[in-house]
């Protein structure tokens, strides 16, 4: 089992967290999420095995949405980690009022 | 589909392949998505440049969880202990080196009664290769890399320890 580190204030922490709490109930996609956050796959896959160590992700394959296709790898935020995207979230305020809209 | 493209499609293909190489086995899932995600671009050239993010990826992955394993196994009694032991001896043979100067014998020489120094520095030598079979019957098994890494470190300090009466002629 991985060992987690703990830290988590890195800027493209900060950048893929604000993204994923923009749609905190869908599940999301590596390339989506590599083209929202504007950060390459090197960067990107590192911090997503990082979130999901620490129980921060939640991670599935699901089907292919197009015939032909092979199925993804999707991603979402678990309770602590929107806990953790709000705490840290740039805009703390719009982000805090999504996760209520997403809640209720 | 142009040659160019294809060329694009099957390199970023082949940089997949290797990343997935690179990963620990137990990150073989993470290779799986990235792979998997790769079919879901459709510019040759995106691919590309993601395929060529996911080698770098692997091989930070690959780098930290080896430098884990390596940190981990090295601060096992008995990995650390024939290394204390070996850079013990050597800190002796150096202080006792030292101290000769001092006194004005220029240097060490070799005795035919060996002394205390000399004794102890057998003792730790020797006492270290119970040690180095124990570690290595452990760890060999189960992280043989690693395990390779901490013996060239234990035969480097051992090499030091040893290398001033190769040199001292002692």
């Amino acid at each position: 089992m991985p060992m987690a580190r703990k830290t988590n204030s890195s800027a493209q922490t900060r950048q893929l967290l604000g993204v994923m709490l923009q749609q905190p109930r869908n599940w999301q996609y590596g390339y989506e999420l590599s083209k929202q956050t504007g950060l390459k796959s090197g960067t990107l896959y590192p911090l997503l095995m990082r979130l999901s160590d620490q129980g921060l992700l939640d991670s599935e394959w699901q089907g292919p949405e197009r015939p032909g296709k092979p199925p993804r790898h999707a991603y979402k935020l678990t309770p602590s980690g929107l806990a953790l995207a709000c705490e840290m979230g740039p805009q703390e305020t719009a982000v805090r009022r999504k996760l209520a809209d997403a809640t209720t | 589909m142009s040659p160019r493209t294809s060329v694009l499609r099957r390199l970023s293909r082949a940089f997949i392949a290797h990343a997935a190489s690179v990963f620990p086995p137990s990150r073989s899932q993470w290779a799986e998505a990235m792979k998997r995600e790769l079919d879901h671009i459709e510019s040759d050239l995106e691919a590309t440049k993601w395929a060529a993010g996911c080698v770098i990826a692997s091989y930070l992955e690959g780098g930290r969880m080896m430098n884990q394993s390596f940190g981990s196994i090295v601060k096992k009694p008995s990995a650390f202990l024939p290394l204390s032991m070996s850079i013990t001896a050597l800190v002796l043979l150096g202080g006792a080196y030292i101290f000769a100067l001092a006194n004005g014998h220029g240097g060490l020489v070799r005795q035919p009664d060996e002394g205390a120094i000399t004794h102890l520095w057998q003792l730790l030598m020797a006492g270290q290769l119970p040690v180095l079979v124990f570690f290595a019957i452990k760890w060999l098994p189960r992280a043989p890399r690693q395990t390779l890494y901490v013996f060239a470190l234990q035969l480097g300090a051992a090499l030091a320890a040893m290398a001033p009466v190769y040199f001292l002629h002692l």
